[in-house]
């Protein structure tokens, strides 16, 4: 249900909006309330906080004619409107040594749009007390797989987002929910060697990610049991099969960075000179956007007040377009793509991914596997960290399987890093699957901070790249 | 906070509680390249309440946010939910921490004489006067400067408030080699400003991008010497500080045990030795108080390479039966060695600057990465190289590393400012 908070203060942030309109060539406010609870239930212990997503606040943008402007702050009350019109007044005035060196910048345009949206999570609702019985549950069964599994971990999050938009033309609202259950187990070998496994189950119902993070059970624990016998890979350039999960990681962190469009203003991205040209092989079709599936970032509108895009970045191979917050795309002249995206409240928006992925192609897993003579199966993402201006790779992959004349050999290397140069992996790309899948239960970082939730995945990929 | 407290305190199923609040006031420049495009300023409160019940023996807890608007009313219904919520996580019986005499540490920081915004414009400026490098610039630097004021709270009589400063500087040096554009990502923090540090700082950033717009590819195939530097100095260290926490252990994916011979019983580089410290000058986290309340001590966590305890959040180490938690301690310290660059610098060696990002996993022994600027040294000259990665075991790394005599402090480390491991493989 929609914030009762944000309802009850909707009129005083019209009046304040209106009130700074006045002054500022352009002025919009955000409002955020965000509600959820992560619970854990472990071997040993069971834990239940806010997750951390949770938030309750707003933040002021304004156009001053130099720069924007902003003002972060947790309350306002038709009592405190007149102290809180004068603080942010004097807070966003800088001297003007400082904002008198500015880039050429503009206003917003605004146009009018007076909407609310809903998305409600499907089927049956959980209690706190159902929750934590179906967590123990699962748990169980992870525990139960194997006595060599000596820690069970499964983890509940669900958050509620509130946000209200407000300018001198929009009033927009949004309600939405997304959970998640993460599953962990923790294998110890006799000889002290301890090696830890994980998968997530990420839909819009509380219903089908109990049920699937069950099904996923077996094959997570025995992976967990496969890498106490874990070797580290022998350096070279192999091929690779990259399950969704790695896919999506190749799509985000070794692209997806590269086509977020503050870095064009920043003369940060290697991608602007690759526009319309190729980056990757014909099989590829890239997109990113918060209307482009239903996943962990779909929202309806962005925190610059933006409606929700589906973006297609590469489309056969060629390099099509960027994704933008409504600032970035105001310097560059181009349409914002419902990019822009705060950590909370208290942060700056940047032009951040969403759900981003590959789209499937026409292979099955088995058939791309049977076609390599020597390399490995790449699974479940670990981290991966970007390199927009030199299109350098690091992905790194929990662990990888090897394959040798077209068959999974039962020698499982981790973990796995994957280096090179973007578009020679893109471009090595030979053979798409025609099934895979978007997984949001990841955060993504802008550099080492401003984490927003994202998704990301795609169909398994075959390509050619350097594994150490 | 009067009316969470009144809450709290009428609250009969409660047995105890704890509350966090962070107060936090900033000032924010955005620029890009050598222009401001975004200034902000933020005045935000967050306040976390951790409640208790006790229910045969065993304590349960749950957590909650409280926001400004809330009455107390509001609150305590919050207080209910949560108390409720409780009930299903009865785990073992700990005690919260008491009150101490021990004084709290402030620290002190010239960013708190001025206002901000006549700070802000100096950094700015005292990071532009390094733009000079021919063909180098800044693509993009943002500064945040912070007021952070805490209070921790709790039932049994801990009642703890401090104030620091805090300024984060994001900025990225670009370097143009003809046509072809590098950058190297640059990170600085500091508590109290010094301008022209701060110009070293970024100088020396874009001079480093400069190398890697001339970086070469490895002329070697290796297995070569590596010499680490910086964060990734820190990373390798904090791998076996974080396997002997409470919390590693209580989850039972800890490698090491109190006891263990980390080095292994022939070490044949420098002895290891790593001490907690809760403050250390210049180490941005120093606090003499963790978010427990805990008045956190100085713990030698592993002596001439052997580990002796572990460490971490009092709760956790409650349930391990420890009987003084240590609490969890922010600052790292690692001995120096004896050696330095020019000790080194009698045979071939790759020194990795930047990373990606270093990985390593003491499960796997993981240790390595992407290194997007190095410096291989032919016996003669450093020569800058990129596009290669780094692979060793970090377990036995341990056992063989060699530390600089040269010392860096920061944000949660002091200690040798390289470390020198033979025999890493090269791909």
């Amino acid at each position: 249900m929609y914030s009762q908070y944000l309802t009850s203060r909707h009129d005083v942030c019209k009046e304040l909006v209106e009130r700074l309109s006045k002054r500022f060539p352009y002025v919009s406010l955000l409002g955020k309330h965000v509600v959820g609870k992560t619970i854990q239930v472990t071997t040993v212990a069971t834990k239940v906080t806010d997750t951390m997503e949770a938030q309750c606040g707003f933040v002021v943008k304004l156009y001053n004619g130099k720069t924007y402007a902003e003002y972060s702050f947790s309350e306002i009350t038709p009592e405190s409107i007149d102290s809180l019109e004068k603080q942010i007044i004097e807070e966003v005035s800088f001297p003007d040594e400082i904002l008198d060196n500015h880039v050429h910048l503009d206003a917003i345009p605004d146009e009018p749009l007076k909407q609310s949206f809903v998305r409600s999570v499907e089927g049956k609702d959980y209690s706190v007390e159902e929750i934590i019985a179906k967590l123990g549950e699962i748990r169980a069964k992870i525990q139960s797989f194997d006595p060599r599994i000596v820690q069970a971990i499964t983890v509940f999050t669900s958050y509620e987002t509130s946000a209200m938009f407000l300018s001198k033309n929009r009033d927009l609202t949004q309600n939405f929910t997304w959970p998640s259950v993460v599953i962990i187990a923790v294998a110890r070998s006799e000889d002290g060697n301890v090696q830890m496994n994980r998968d997530v189950a990420t839909y819009n119902s509380y219903e089908k990610c109990f049920e699937v993070a069950e099904e996923k059970i077996p094959a997570m624990c025995q992976t967990a049991i496969d890498l106490l016998s874990a070797e580290m890979i022998v350096p070279g350039v192999y091929d690779i099969i990259t399950e969704p999960s790695i896919t999506g990681l190749i799509a985000h962190e070794a692209f997806g960075h590269g086509v977020e469009m503050d870095m064009f203003v920043k003369n940060r991205a290697k991608s602007v000179r690759y526009l319309n040209k190729r980056v990757a092989s014909d099989l590829v079709e890239m997109h990113d956007g918060a209307a482009a599936t239903l996943s962990a970032a779909s929202y309806f509108f962005d925190d610059d007040g933006v409606l929700a895009h589906d973006t297609l970045i590469i489309d056969k191979g060629i390099l099509q377009t960027g994704i933008s917050d409504a600032v970035s795309a105001m310097q560059l002249g181009t349409v914002p793509t419902g990019n822009g995206r705060r950590e909370s409240y208290k942060r700056k928006a940047y032009t951040r991914m969403t759900n981003t992925f590959f789209k499937p192609g026409t292979s099955t897993p088995e058939e791309m596997i049977s076609s390599v003579k020597h390399g490995y199966l790449l699974s479940q993402t670990d981290n991966g960290m970007e390199d927009p201006k030199n299109w350098n790779i690091q992905c790194v992959c929990a662990y990888g399987r090897e394959i040798k004349d077209g068959k999974l050999t039962g020698k499982i290397v981790a973990p796995v890093v994957m280096s090179g140069y973007v578009p020679d992996l893109l471009e090595s790309i030979s053979m798409v699957s025609s099934t895979g899948e978007v997984i949001g239960s990841g955060h993504c970082g802008k550099g080492y901070k401003e984490w927003v939730p994202v998704s990301d995945g795609g169909p398994y990929l075959k390509a050619r790249c350097k594994l150490s | 906070m009067e009316a969470l407290f009144n809450a709290l305190k009428k609250a009969p199923s409660i047995a105890a509680w704890k509350v966090n609040i962070e107060a936090r006031k900033s000032c924010e420049l955005f620029y890009v390249q050598t222009k401001v495009e975004t200034n902000r300023a933020t005045d935000t409160i967050d306040t976390h309440v951790t409640i208790y019940i006790d229910v045969d023996g065993k304590r349960g807890q749950s957590s909650f946010a409280v926001y400004p608007y809330m009455d107390e009313a509001e609150i305590s219904k919050l207080i209910e939910e949560n108390v409720f919520a409780a009930k299903f996580t009865l785990n073992r019986f700990f005690e919260l921490p008491s009150p101490s005499d021990a004084p709290i540490h402030q620290v002190e920081s010239n960013l708190s004489k001025r206002p901000f915004k006549e700070i802000i414009g100096e950094i700015g400026n005292a990071i532009m006067a390094a733009n000079h490098l021919e063909n180098g610039s800044l693509s993009a630097t943002e500064i945040f400067l912070y007021q952070i004021d805490t209070r921790i709270v709790n039932s049994n009589g801990v009642d703890v408030a401090s104030r620091r400063y805090e300024c984060h500087i994001e900025t990225i040096p670009n370097f143009a080699n003809g046509e072809e554009e590098v950058e190297l990502y640059q990170a600085i923090s500091f508590g109290s400003f010094d301008p022209k540090e701060l110009t070293a700082k970024v100088a020396e950033a874009l001079t480093l991008c400069k190398d890697r717009s001339a970086a070469q590819k490895l002329p070697v195939a290796g297995p070569l010497p590596v010499i680490l530097e910086g964060e990734e100095i820190e990373e390798f260290f904090g791998a076996f500080v974080d396997d002997l926490r409470y919390e590693t252990a209580f989850s039972k994916a800890n490698v090491y045990e109190p006891g263990s011979n980390i080095q292994g019983e022939a070490p044949t580089g420098d002895v290891l030795n790593i001490t907690l410290k809760p403050v250390v000058e210049g180490a941005l986290a120093s606090s003499s108080v963790d978010g427990d309340g805990v008045i956190l001590p100085e713990v030698k966590l592993i002596e001439n390479g052997v580990a002796k305890c572990r460490h971490g959040s009092f709760q956790v180490g409650y349930y391990l039966g420890e009987a003084h938690p240590t609490g969890r301690i922010p600052v790292v310290e690692v001995a120096p060695g004896t050696k330095s660059l020019e000790d080194w610098r009698k045979a071939p060696y790759l020194r990795c600057v930047k990373f990606s990002g270093i990985q390593v996993d003491l499960h796997s022994g993981m240790l390595g990465g992407e290194v997007r600027l190095g410096y291989y040294f032919d016996g003669e000259k450093e020569i800058p190289v990129t596009g290669f990665s780094i692979q060793a075991d970090a377990r036995q790394a341990i056992t063989c590393f060699q530390a600089s005599k040269q010392t860096m402090v920061r944000d949660r480390y002091f200690g040798p400012k390289y470390i020198y491991i033979p025999d890493v493989k090269i791909a």
